[in-house]
């Protein structure tokens, strides 16, 4: 008897998830479908496909118009992008923290908030004018330099509460030792603070990787990243939606390995902030 | 980082705890060397683009047209007017799109978040990963998949699915359907980022709260109404806003799924401002409506935080 009450008490539950997994799961199994299907074939609803090809994936690896580039691409874009905001943002933060229990600090500090609301159409229009009068449309240190300032206030905003978490103990036990305060920085505070600054660089790489506003007016043909060219497959409605499936889960590869890396921390670091 | 930025900092998100322990004995040294590559690296990177994007608002800056001359203020004027419906139009859209997106939002991740919670650990880590999996595919491959595959003219997916497709017309190319189209796709797509926030913060909630009351023969929805909705008020609060700031960007999904059409009826700002820069070459007035959006955007970050303060005081 009072397993069948259990039992009731849960079926709303067992209906609510079934419900949300197949609104998480029917579009995927779209998805991955269309990859292993022949051009231009859809599926006539939801059933299960006749025929398996590989023909998507060897493409997208070996045709003419291949993914390397564009990984390639995106791979050094989000790199120095992501190391350049984080290497003038870690410092900031530091101080930042610091001067947290001061007006001009906080007020700081909430400004980086603010810029981190800046709408990126409100940067990448200047950035366009400029690099078009100084021939760097086109190129990868444009893209750089036009991705980092996305990813700076947001690293900002999220390192200070990393360094918040260290005890002061530790730098007072560093003072003690005479540790100059750049000294302090390098050799006391950023060991402590690494796997928080590593998971900030993770998730800021993750926002430039995926990032299409800034690149797609500033890219050429010979600079673009991924998500450009998996809109090269947009324009045919029926012939490249294999191709365009197969190189949405290739590009998923990436997405999920930072999002892995990402969670040995930042169950961590989400938890640390929301204690 | 556009909606593509639906991108909440989990650090951001704190509550529910005790205030940091103050270093008073360090305090009183000085840090703003360590300031000054932040402040070049924000001057050179924001505060100059900016600064141009100002200068050519407030000139007739036309490739197209060919006229580049000083214009004082009129581009703002005629913005601010309303003699521009299509602006106007855009703007009220955003926020409808805004106040939707996050409706629907913690709608769902907040279901699947409590969900979650009531399993076991095992079972929670399985699903939670298979909630996430949207997230994996970048937003521009969700757009254009969901343009051509899910929502195609011809035999689209979704409608199949549903078993409406002799009843309705293909949604993007619908002025009336075409913008919830592609809310759908938003919501399906980037939710699962929602999701990871509140999950986190539920987790943080005290067990023994949820068991004490359990025992007093409190019913479900008791217990999440007067219990773990109460708690969790700063941390949805946190994760919506950032959401809300970061819908205000929109992009992505926009332009590739639609071009703002059809017949304009799909533009947000992004996507209009977008359009008049780099289609029709209109920079003067595309960087005045720049403006005028990173305005709006500033005045909501301001008033997030103050709500902020509100919750968590003066130290957050």
């Amino acid at each position: 008897m009072r397993l069948v009450r259990r039992g009731l008490r849960n079926i709303p539950r067992a209906v609510l998830l079934i419900v949300i997994l197949l609104w998480v799961l029917v579009p995927m199994y779209f998805l991955v479908v269309t990859s292993f299907s022949a051009e231009g074939d859809l599926l006539p609803g939801l059933v299960l496909p006749t025929a398996v090809t590989l023909e998507n994936y060897i493409g997208v690896f070996t045709g003419a118009n291949a993914i390397w580039p564009a990984l390639i691409n995106s791979t050094v874009v989000t790199l120095a992008s992501t190391g350049l905001a984080l290497l003038i943002a870690t410092p900031a933060a530091y101080a930042l923290s610091h001067m947290r229990h001061k007006k001009l600090g906080r007020g700081l500090y909430l400004s980086f908030f603010v810029l981190r609301g800046i709408p990126p159409i409100a940067l990448v229009m200047p950035f366009f004018l400029i690099f078009s009068r100084s021939s760097m449309l086109n190129t990868l240190p444009g893209l750089i330099i036009a991705l980092t300032p996305l990813a700076l206030p947001y690293c900002v905003w999220t390192l200070r509460v990393t360094f918040d978490q260290i005890p002061k103990e530790v730098e007072e036990a560093g003072a003690v030792d005479g540790a100059g305060k750049w000294r302090m920085f390098t050799s006391v505070v950023l060991p402590i603070a690494a796997p928080g600054i590593a998971a900030t660089g993770i998730l800021t790489a993750l926002f430039i990787y995926v990032d299409y506003i800034i690149v797609s007016p500033l890219a050429g043909p010979s600079t673009y990243t991924f998500p450009i060219y998996v809109t090269s497959f947009s324009q045919d409605f029926v012939q490249l939606v294999g191709p365009l499936s197969a190189a949405s889960i290739v590009g998923a590869i990436p997405m999920a390995i930072m999002f892995i890396v990402s969670q040995r921390f930042s169950r961590r670091l989400a938890s640390a902030g929301i204690h | 980082m556009t909606e593509a930025t639906a991108q909440i900092p989990p650090g951001a998100v704190k509550s529910l705890g005790k205030p940091a322990p103050r270093r008073r004995g360090i305090a009183s040294v000085n840090y703003w060397w360590f300031l000054i590559p932040a402040m070049i690296g924000v001057f050179a990177l924001i505060a100059v683009p900016i600064g141009f994007s100002v200068y050519f608002s407030l000139r007739n800056y036309n490739l197209q047209l060919g006229s580049d001359s000083f214009a004082g203020i009129d581009n703002y004027v005629r913005l601010l007017t309303g003699r521009n419906a299509d602006f106007i139009a855009a703007l009220g859209r955003t926020l409808l799109y805004v106040v939707v997106v996050i409706a629907l939002d913690f709608v769902l991740a907040m279901s699947q978040a409590l969900l979650l919670f009531s399993m076991r650990a095992g079972w929670a880590k399985f699903w939670r990963a298979i909630f996430i999996l949207p997230i994996l595919i970048i937003p521009t491959a969700s757009a254009v998949f969901w343009r051509n595959v899910m929502y195609a003219p011809h035999n689209g997916e979704f409608l199949k699915v549903l078993g409406l497709s002799d009843v309705v017309s293909p949604p993007l190319g619908d002025p009336q359907l075409a913008f919830w189209a592609i809310i759908v796709t938003v919501v399906w797509a980037w939710s699962p980022w929602v999701f990871i926030l509140l999950s986190a913060g539920l987790d943080q909630i005290d067990k023994s709260i949820l068991e004490a009351s359990m025992v007093d023969g409190a019913t479900y929805f008791q217990r999440l109404r007067t219990i773990i909705l109460p708690l969790m008020k700063p941390v949805i609060f946190v994760t919506l806003s950032f959401k809300a700031l970061d819908s205000f960007l929109a992009f992505p999904f926009v332009w590739i799924m639609t071009m703002g059409g059809p017949g304009n009826s799909t533009h947000v700002l992004s996507t209009y401002i977008y359009q008049q820069a780099f289609t029709l070459l209109d920079y003067g007035n595309g960087s005045a409506m720049a403006i005028v959006m990173l305005v709006i955007s500033g005045g909501l970050s301001i008033a997030a935080i103050f709500i902020w303060q509100r919750f968590y005081g003066k130290e957050a």
